[in-house]
């Protein structure tokens, strides 16, 4: 785990704070500590620090979903880039390919939010 | 079993009479294969049968028919639901009654067929799934060997789950959304779960804050959990 990732405790909640750099570092550390006995919430803090162009964001990650198996060829999603937060809109047909796309918005770098736009056609 | 209508097909087409009528005979054939499995018991289940008294046995044999039966006729309303059956004409849903009536089903049932068919001759209407997804949200729980249903309680608005009660760890209340949520026609998870830890599991915060510091620095990112829990911000 990234130096500077630290946990707190409070009556068995956890609170997580510190900087890193992307997304998944961030759910990772949730990840190793949400297991522990004697957990009952996590609070995740973790601020993620990065000095990107939110043009080359939505660049990658939309190359991402043009490379991914489970997002088909005519999807209608649409990426959108803000500041640091992504915006996906648009249409997937399963909570699979709502996970892999917005999978995919959180592993760019500098991506702080996503907002979940998407419609789930079931 | 869900089988509707494609696109731009339309209910009347008569095109679309052989293609049910198609699917009827499939129907037929596959009601026939579950009634011939009946007559031979499977090996597996024949092994343990052995030690069993037969009046035990008669019933197991009994409960295993009615599984299957009600099976084909969940597979018959299913087809009728989705309006597969509609565009026939009545004079060849008589015909597929009779057919399966001779396929050796109990008259019970092929009655049942016949409702459940001229009921849908009425009006097609399509069905509220709002039972259904209540019911499987229940059942993905109790399947879930992470999850202790025990305490859990299902509400369905839509598609809209809302889970209430407790559960004995946090990993159980992470896995309990992520079972919901993973069941056809759940369009949203809200997460009422409260944590209410055993006894044994109390840590008080010094010794949790170590050991949580402690798991973040022996662990190595791994495997990330996507999904975040529902109720936190993205």
């Amino acid at each position: 785990m990234p130096a500077g990732v630290e946990a707190a405790a409070r009556d068995g909640n956890l609170t997580l704070t510190g900087i890193v750099q992307y997304g998944p570092q961030r759910t990772a550390a949730e990840a190793a500590v949400a297991g522990l006995t004697g957990v009952r919430n996590v609070k995740d803090d973790i601020e993620i620090a990065w000095d990107a162009d939110p043009f080359d964001v939505s660049l990658l990650v939309q190359d991402a979903l043009d490379r991914y198996a489970l997002i088909p060829d005519d999807s209608d999603v649409a990426v959108d880039t803000h500041g640091n937060t992504v915006t996906l809109a648009g249409h997937v047909r399963t909570w699979a390919e709502h996970d892999a796309v917005i999978g995919a918005a959180w592993m760019a770098g500098g991506v702080f939010g996503v907002r979940d736009d998407l419609h789930v056609t079931g | 079993m869900s089988r509707r209508l494609s696109k731009g097909d339309t209910a009347m087409g008569y095109g679309h009479a052989e293609r049910n009528l198609a699917l009827i005979r499939q129907l037929q054939a596959e009601t026939r294969a579950l009634l011939c499995t009946l007559e031979q018991p499977d090996p597996e289940h024949s092994a343990w049968l052995q030690g069993v008294a037969s009046s035990e046995r008669q019933a197991v044999h009994q409960r295993r028919r009615d599984k299957h039966l009600s099976h084909s006729a969940d597979r018959a309303r299913s087809l009728l639901r989705c309006g597969v059956l509609i565009p026939i004409a009545a004079g060849n849903i008589t015909r597929a009654t009779i057919a399966l009536t001779t396929a050796g089903l109990p008259s019970g049932l092929a009655g049942e067929r016949q409702t459940a068919a001229s009921s849908a001759m009425k009006g097609y209407k399509k069905m509220g799934k709002a039972k259904d997804i209540h019911e499987a949200v229940g059942a993905e729980l109790d399947f879930d060997p992470l999850v202790n249903a025990a305490g859990i309680t299902v509400k369905n608005m839509n598609g809209q789950v809302a889970l209430n009660g407790i559960v004995s760890s946090y990993p159980q209340y992470l896995e309990a959304a992520a079972a919901a949520q993973r069941v056809a026609g759940v369009t949203d998870v809200h997460n009422h779960l409260e944590v209410v830890l055993p006894d044994g599991d109390y840590r008080d915060d010094a010794m949790l804050t170590t050991a949580a510091n402690n798991a973040l620095t022996l662990n190595v990112p791994c495997r990330p959990v996507l999904r975040r829990p529902p109720g936190t911000a993205t």
